[in-house]
């Protein structure tokens, strides 16, 4: 779980596109990652679903903010733990543009799967 | 709510006191003053002298207002005071209320006032499922002429904070005020319990939405709600009282989620259901679309943003689906229920679908239709893939969450809401006639906005075989034979579930009927069996479950009655729709125009009156929204093209219906109807005290 922060990002520079985000004409969220006193920034760019990610970020950059610490944001970006509560708990903390940010979301990993084979649902996709 | 209850609402912050205007603590009724899903105040109890007050009189001059007029001490036969004292609540962020005293003796007078005050910050759901169990910290401390009360677990913290205009003594408990009066004068002081609810920067607007402050400016947007809906004229004046008291409560349960801007939709109902719901917020655009189209349009926009991404078990959500209910509460915070959003509902998705045709042909908003197509799309693969557990080409449930998902994901949704005709439950699971016919509709009206707004006739030619094929299997695999109806399910292994049930009629309205079964679930809607004189109930006397006031097994929705008299009429049948219209609107007068949530399915002629059901919501939104809904199907009211048709079909004994105004894409156009006592009858009439007879 220790690279579960860096995976992410890195998964979604190699995504590229998420059509989920079409909806985003242009707009970036910074994420500032905490651990040890020292700060990660990630810069995540979103035009009309095709994602850009850079980690030299300066502190001014990005619509929206994403804060947490490490540890916070391992469990977020492997799927363990749920963006929006995570927030309302005071976990982690935003800021700026609510749309970009509830558009962001959607860019975290779903819980691991319960594995209901039974389910039919969704699996003649 | 019961009639030693008043309540105040605005969105989804409300008040819930005794008719003295106190909170008195109660771990399992909803008396409290209640924001974002959360008791802000669980007590509230003012003294005179160490006696509590008598009540007078009560003025709810605003939905967000409340005036009580009090006297001290328990009086029984004679009032024989020589103070009076007024309280009146208002509605902001928190509670206002001024409190003033008259001493009307000759004689000074000096008197200590008391305030006590508690916060136990409970969940909504903790309140009505009567279990506290709180897992945080309370406190309390006297800060800077405030008293603060307050919870906090981890780094989650609510707080309330109470203060007066004039001095007051804070203790832990409350405050103190000592008031000397002189002869024929008057003293008075501004009370106010304002939550402060830390949140995240740029979160604020997510769980505080931004509400209209300060009585006038709600007043004028109020009245200007009022203004902008069509108005109303006829001769039967529960009617007139009926439209206004519903475009008021409608007006009440407005409120800005996150994203919508200053822009609102209808919260479900006071008080568990104050807080969005997919469904809900659906139905009662649906109804008020010919009334207050915005509410369509925001609706539509918030679900879509919201509609599920990916698939989570707690939560039921998956790809394409749109949320079912969303709650600020710690429990869901924490997760301990799952409703952050919550998405167990299975005909949110294809309403939504039928919702986003029904406002375009209303208003021709061409722009919010492309703006959404993404979206619209994703709902009917859904509808295709997930919905479809069975891979019988039906959408059906079964809960993914099953530690506290909801087993009944359609609008029956308690534990008991779908059975067979003999009383037994069927297995998962379950496809529920109305979401076939939701599901038709759905696709039928994606197919035309997929031709005339998307330019896609290929995507629409393949909606339109897909909704053919459907009818035919659903009318010859949901026809119960032997009783000339539509199941009110189909099992897990795909047998009839035969109850007899209100359900057939939302068939009608979605139009999978075929043409020739239609006039027997007519027959059945208007039998002696579903039909009480005053509605159709949920479920038909005689079915195994049947019980006259069992949640959604006999008990009469108005809501539900509003959509199958639409129905009713796209079939053709205008007699049988203004029927129904004209028992629930006579039902409303007897709430003075306040239809609530449920009432009992007795027979009309055995008690005269609607009698309630215990627990019903009220003011409820689609409640509310069935009176509106019921004007539209009495005229007839159809948008065809740029232009509106208007077939009247009223009750016999009533007269006279305009509706003038009335906004869409033709600018603004009026209806009018008459029924047969007023077409062509012998002169004037008295109007009836009801429009059917019992």
């Amino acid at each position: 779980m220790a690279d579960a922060t860096q995976d992410f990002f890195h998964g979604l520079a190699r995504r590229g596109h998420d059509r989920r985000l079409r909806a985003i004409n242009g707009g970036s969220v910074r994420f500032d990652i905490s651990r040890d006193g020292r700060t990660d920034h990630w810069l995540v760019c979103i035009e009309k679903g095709d994602i850009r990610v850079s980690k030299e970020a300066a502190a001014t950059d990005g619509d929206a903010v994403v804060e947490a610490d490490r540890a916070v944001f391992d469990r977020i970006a492997s799927g363990e733990a749920y963006f929006l509560t995570t927030v309302l708990r005071g976990e982690a903390a935003v800021a700026g543009s609510p749309r970009l940010f509830a558009a962001v979301r959607k860019l975290f990993p779903p819980p691991p799967a319960a594995g209901d084979a039974r389910r039919r649902g969704g699996g003649h996709e | 709510m019961n009639d030693q209850q008043v309540a105040m609402l605005d969105g989804t912050t409300f008040m819930v006191c005794d008719r003295a205007g106190d909170i008195d603590p109660s771990p399992d009724t909803p008396l409290g003053l209640f924001a974002h899903d959360t008791r802000l105040l669980s007590k509230w109890v003012l003294t005179i002298d160490g006696e509590r007050l008598s009540t007078l009189a009560i003025d709810d001059i605003h939905y967000f207002e409340n005036r009580f007029y009090l006297v001290p001490g328990r009086q029984d036969v004679y009032v024989n005071s020589t103070l009076s004292v007024r309280r009146v609540h208002t509605l902001n962020s928190g509670l206002h209320e001024d409190l003033s005293i008259v001493n009307h003796d000759a004689r000074p007078v000096d008197l200590t006032i008391r305030v006590e005050v508690d916060a136990d910050f409970a969940d909504v759901f903790e309140v009505k499922d009567a279990t506290a169990r709180k897992k945080g910290r309370h406190y309390r401390r006297v800060d800077d002429g405030r008293l603060v009360l307050g919870y906090e677990r981890d780094r989650f913290r609510r707080e309330t904070i109470v203060a007066a205009t004039t001095p007051a003594e804070l203790d832990d408990d409350g405050l103190t005020l000592t008031v000397h009066l002189e002869p024929y004068s008057q003293w008075r002081t501004r009370l106010t319990a304002e939550p402060d609810l830390p949140m995240p920067r740029g979160l604020e607007r997510l769980t505080i939405p931004a509400r209209a402050t300060g009585t006038r400016h709600k007043e004028r947007r109020l009245n200007r709600w009022l203004a902008e809906a069509p108005r109303l004229e006829s001769s039967w004046e529960p009617l007139r009282g009926a439209y206004r008291r519903s475009l008021i409560d409608l007006a009440a349960l407005r409120f800005s989620p996150f994203l919508a801007e200053d822009r609102s939709v209808p919260a479900a109902g006071l008080p568990w259901f104050m807080s969005l719901f997919g469904r809900d917020s659906i139905f009662t655009s649906l109804q008020t679309l010919p009334f207050a189209p915005d509410l369509a349009a925001t609706t539509l926009k918030v679900l879509a943003f919201r509609q599920g991404s990916r698939v989570d078990d707690f939560r039921e959500e998956e790809p394409g689906r749109i949320l079912h209910e969303m709650r600020y509460g710690e429990m869901s915070v924490f997760e301990e229920t799952p409703h952050t959003p919550y998405f167990g509902s299975a005909d949110a998705t294809p309403l939504f679908l039928v919702l986003l045709d029904e406002y375009e042909r209303w208003t021709g908003d061409v722009e919010l239709v492309r703006s959404v197509e993404q979206e619209a799309r994703a709902a009917i693969d859904w509808i295709d893939h997930y919905a479809d557990l069975t891979g019988s080409g039906y959408i059906s449930y079964q809960r993914r969450n099953t530690r506290n998902g909801l087993e009944n994901q359609c609008w029956k949704d308690s534990w008991d809401g779908i059975s067979y005709r003999d009383g037994r439950l069927p297995g998962f699971p379950r496809a529920t006639c109305e979401l076939q016919g939701y599901a038709y509709d759905a696709k039928m009206r994606t197919a035309r906005l997929a031709r005339a707004v998307w330019h896609d006739p290929a995507y629409a030619d393949r909606l339109e075989r897909e909704a053919a094929d459907l009818k035919q299997r659903f009318n010859r695999d949901f026809w119960v034979a032997d009783g000339e109806y539509m199941a009110l399910a189909l099992d897990g292994d795909g047998r009839q579930v035969d109850a007899l049930s209100s359900n057939i009629g939302h068939l009608l309205w979605s139009g999978i009927v075929d043409e020739p079964k239609a006039a027997a679930l007519a027959r059945h809607l208007m039998s002696p069996a579903l039909f009480s004189g005053w509605g159709v109930r949920t479920l038909a006397e005689g079915s195994g479950r049947y019980n006259p006031i069992g949640y959604h097994v006999g008990t009469i929705w108005p809501f539900d009655n509003s959509f199958i008299a639409w129905g009713l009429r796209r079939y053709g049948y205008g007699d049988e729709a203004a029927r129904i219209a004209a028992g629930i609107l006579d039902a409303a007068a007897f709430y003075d125009g306040r239809l609530p949530e449920s009432f009992a399915g007795y027979r009309r002629d055995e008690t005269k009156y609607p009698v309630n059901y215990p627990t019903a919501c009220s003011p409820q939104a689609w409640s509310a929204g069935a009176t509106l809904l019921l004007l539209r199907t009495m005229l007839g009211l159809n948008p065809v093209g740029e232009d509106l048709a208007i077939r009247p079909a009223l009750p016999a004994s009533l007269d006279y219906v305009a509706l003038l105004d009335i906004p869409g894409r033709w600018g603004r156009v009026d209806a009018l109807g008459r029924g047969l006592s007023g077409a062509g009858g012998p002169g004037h009439q008295l109007a009836p005290q009801q429009l059917s007879a019992p």
